[in-house]
Order: structure tokens, then C-alpha cells, then sequence
């Protein structure tokens, strides 16, 4: 998707968003300066990355008044765990996401959510899991590279990963629904993580 | 579970796609193993990436609500290790749930949280006995926390405000340890037979007059679980037996009761 981002570290400028993330290393610097309690430097993060976010928590909660509170509680906690980012032991985008990802995926399995939860349903709707993205998304690069990187993955590793990732399920749910041996769910997401991960050229 | 199984787990622990005993468990194993920890990193960073399939800007008040709600929370300080230190260094970055969130969420969950089903399984007078029974606190550590890092579990077993509620079931115990100050809760089970064929453990934290499912725990001679949710706000926990894959409300009469007042 095309929008006015302010780049970090940069101007204001129209360009994807998801190319101005990949400069990377200044969302490292604007969660320092939030660790200082800077708020002009957290509207820049929240800027460059609450479509990547919150598209992820959507994706997962499916509910729009849900996903709003999910991502607004992940943005809060990321302004205050921010003096606890260490580089060193992951990227800000991958922090980012991950705080993100837990955020939604209690969301889906705590009580709340329940009458939401069907899981023939879910199964069924997450059979063409990666066709069901946005126009705005396809048009991306970044997204048709990640595309291309899934399409490496064998099917059943695509299924059960994104029946995990994006579905909020855990192994176990996976393989009685993908009707897998116990056990092998989760190595079907190992390995697909990994060759995603290797196919994305991601340091391992 | 050996340790093979255990790193096959990797995967699966970097997307949260475990039970709360499997995360207890890996974490227990992560603390130690640089290995893992430098894979649980890359597969964390290649999942990150799957979000570029799903991109969707979020509506403008969403981003009013989020600037205008940091302005009043407080940034957590960083992981220090002098001895001094109040929070020891986290395996992973931890999401941890929001007691001080803003007055709007807070409200909404428990606006949720009363319209939930009220828990029958309480209301009988011998669930009213259990529950009167229990309530010891107990300070294990009173000194400065060693500068290692510890997994969520330990951290609450380490807490300077770590209370201890037990309880005997047969030649079963359960033993809680809560942090209030965490806002966590562990539970270490002796002895816990194995639950009847297709049939698990749950375990339930009570909100209010509502149980939240909170994990499982697995049957064996000894067994550590970190309790999923918010335990400061907890009356008390329980202990079900469930069909496998568990339940969203406990439906079998509790196995055990402990109350935290």
C-alpha cells in the first residue's frame, strides 16, 4: 500500500510502507528514544508499522472492534516494555510483531472469544489461507516476496504453519484438524519456519 | 519429554502455538540452550515477515487512542543485573498482560467478563467449604533475585512477593505460587494421577465469579506450569478434568480448589 509514511529518520515522503520498515535499523532507534519517553518518536513508530500490526492482529481476531483493541493494548505495551528491547537478541520489527501476535492470539483463545471460535468453520476458511489478503497487499513486494517464499514450503507445512500463525491454534489443535499424527504438527512448523525462513535469506 | 522433543518444539514456541505446560516447559529448557535461543530468534524474525501478507491500515482514532493513552503510562525500566535488580532478564521479550491499561480497556473487559456465564461449580456449599480452606502466604525469597536469567516461571517462584497456597488431593498435591506483583501464578503438581483416557487437566483461574481457563497440567510425579491470565486480580484457581483439547467453561466438577483469599 502506497501512504504518506514519515520514515524514520527521514521526511515525509510517498512510499510503501512496508519498504520504509525495511530500512530497519531506525525503528531500533525510535523505541530507544520511546525507552526515554519520547511521544514524538513513538507516533513515528506507530506510523511505520500499525498497518503491519494491526493487519496481523485482524488476520487473527477477524473481528474489526476486537482488532482495534488488541492493537491499541500491543502499542501499549510496546511503549511500555520499550527500554526492554535488546537488538541483540531480535529485530524491532520482529519485537514488534511478536507483541503483536501474543496479543491476538489471547485474544482468541481466552473465554471472551468463544462464542467466535468454530472450528469447522475455521478450518474450511483456512483452507486458500494466503489468497484471502488485500488487494493493497498483493501489489506489494514485499508481500509477493513473502508469497513466493510460502509457495517453497510443501502444503502440508503451509497449512499447518499458517493454521498456527495466523489462526492462533496451537500444534495440538493443528494436527487433529489437518488430521496429522500428534507430534508431527509441530514439526511441519519448524520446518516450514525454517525454510521460510532460509528462502527469505534471514540469518539463522 | 526428552530433550529431543523438546527442541522439535522450537517452531511451534517461537508463533505461541503451545499450551501453557509446553511453554513452561520450553521455557525451563531455553533458559539453558543458546541454541534454541538463537533459532527461536531467526523463526521469530521469518514469522514477523508473514505480516506483509496482511497489511491493513487501522482506522485514524485508532491511533488517537493509542497516543493519548501512553501519555499517562509510565516506561518500564530496563533489565538490570546488579544485585539490586527487580526484574531479572527475560528469556524472551514478555508480553505481559496490562493490569495498569487504560480505564477504557479495563472496562470493556470486565463489561465482557460480567456478561459471561456465572460459574455454577462454585456455588455448592462444598466448593464453598474448598475454597475456605488454603490461604497460607509464604515468602520463600527475601533476598535480592541472582542476575541470571530466568524463564516466567521461575521469576514467580522467585518473587520477593511470591505467595503459596496448597493443597492435598489424595496422595496428589497442588501447590500454587502467586505473584501479585507479576500478575502471575505457577502451579507444581506431585503425584497427579493421569486423567481417564481422552480426558486432560485444566486448569482455571477465578475472575470474579467466573472461571478463565488458564492451561493444563499434565499428570506425572512432578509437574510446573505458569498459569495463563491475570492472577493478582484471581480469587482463586481450579483444577477440572476435560476432554482433551480442553474447555472454553469448566463442564466436569472441579478436581481441585484453592482460593488466594
Amino acid at each position: 500500500m502506497v501512504n504518506m509514511t514519515l520514515v524514520p529518520g527521514g521526511e515525509l515522503s510517498p512510499v510503501p510502507e512496508t519498504r520504509a520498515l525495511s530500512a530497519g535499523g531506525g525503528l531500533a532507534g525510535l523505541l530507544k528514544a520511546c525507552s526515554l519517553g519520547d511521544e514524538t518518536a513513538f507516533a513515528k513508530l506507530y506510523d511505520a508499522t500499525a498497518a503491519r500490526l494491526f493487519g496481523l492482529v485482524l488476520r487473527t481476531v477477524r473481528d474489526q472492534a476486537q482488532a482495534e483493541e488488541v492493537t491499541q493494548d500491543a502499542y501499549l505495551d510496546i511503549w511500555r516494555n520499550s527500554a526492554r528491547f535488546d537488538p541483540d537478541r531480535g529485530s524491532a520489527t520482529s519485537w514488534l510483531m511478536m507483541i503483536g501476535h501474543r496479543k491476538a492470539v489471547d485474544r482468541v483463545r481466552s473465554a471472551e472469544a468463544t462464542r467466535r471460535r468454530d472450528t469447522a468453520y475455521e478450518a474450511r476458511e483456512q483452507a486458500a489461507p494466503f489468497d484471502q489478503t488485500t488487494e493493497e497487499a498483493h501489489r506489494n513486494l514485499d508481500a509477493q516476496r513473502v508469497r513466493r517464499a510460502l509457495e517453497t514450503l510443501t502444503e502440508t507445512q503451509r497449512g499447518a504453519l499458517e493454521l498456527a500463525y495466523f489462526g492462533g491454534y496451537t500444534h495440538r489443535e493443528v494436527a487433529i484438524m489437518m488430521d496429522l499424527p500428534l507430534g508431527t504438527a509441530k514439526t511441519r512448523i519448524r520446518d516450514g519456519l525454517i525454510r521460510l525462513r532460509d528462502t527469505l535469506g534471514l540469518e539463522p | 519429554m526428552n530433550d529431543d522433543d523438546i527442541h522439535s518444539l522450537s517452531g511451534a514456541y517461537a508463533i505461541d502455538a503451545v499450551d501453557d505446560a509446553e511453554r513452561a516447559r520450553f521455557e525451563a529448557h531455553l533458559a539453558g540452550c543458546s541454541q534454541c535461543q538463537a533459532e527461536i530468534a531467526s523463526l521469530r524474525a521469518a514469522a514477523g515477515e508473514l505480516s506483509l501478507t496482511t497489511i491493513t491500515a487501522p482506522p485514524p482514532s485508532l491511533r488517537a487512542a493509542v497516543l493519548r493513552d501512553i501519555s499517562s503510562i509510565r516506561v518500564l525500566p530496563p533489565e538490570v543485573t546488579s544485585e539490586a535488580a527487580p526484574a531479572p532478564k527475560l528469556v524472551t521479550p514478555s508480553t505481559p498482560s496490562t493490569p495498569s491499561a487504560p480505564a477504557s480497556l479495563e472496562s470493556k473487559r470486565a463489561e465482557r467478563a460480567r456478561r459471561a456465564p456465572l460459574l455454577q461449580w462454585l456455588a455448592g456449599a462444598a466448593a464453598a467449604a474448598a475454597l475456605a480452606t488454603g490461604g497460607l502466604v509464604w515468602h520463600p525469597w527475601s533476598s535480592g533475585t541472582p542476575a541470571v536469567q530466568l524463564t516466567a516461571t521461575q521469576q514467580v517462584l522467585h518473587a520477593k512477593d511470591a505467595e503459596r497456597f496448597q493443597k492435598k488431593l489424595d496422595a496428589a498435591t497442588a501447590t500454587i505460587v502467586r505473584s501479585p506483583s507479576l500478575n502471575k501464578a505457577v502451579i507444581i503438581t506431585t503425584n497427579l494421577p493421569a486423567a481417564p483416557e481422552g480426558k486432560v487437566y485444566e486448569l482455571w483461574l477465578q475472575q470474579g465469579a467466573t472461571m478463565v481457563k488458564a492451561g493444563f497440567v499434565p499428570a506425572g510425579p512432578s509437574n510446573t506450569v505458569l498459569l495463563h491470565g491475570n492472577a493478582a486480580t484471581a480469587a482463586g484457581a481450579g483444577i477440572t478434568i476435560e476432554p482433551a483439547g480442553g474447555s472454553e467453561t469448566p463442564t466436569l466438577p472441579p478436581v481441585a480448589l484453592i482460593s488466594f483469599v
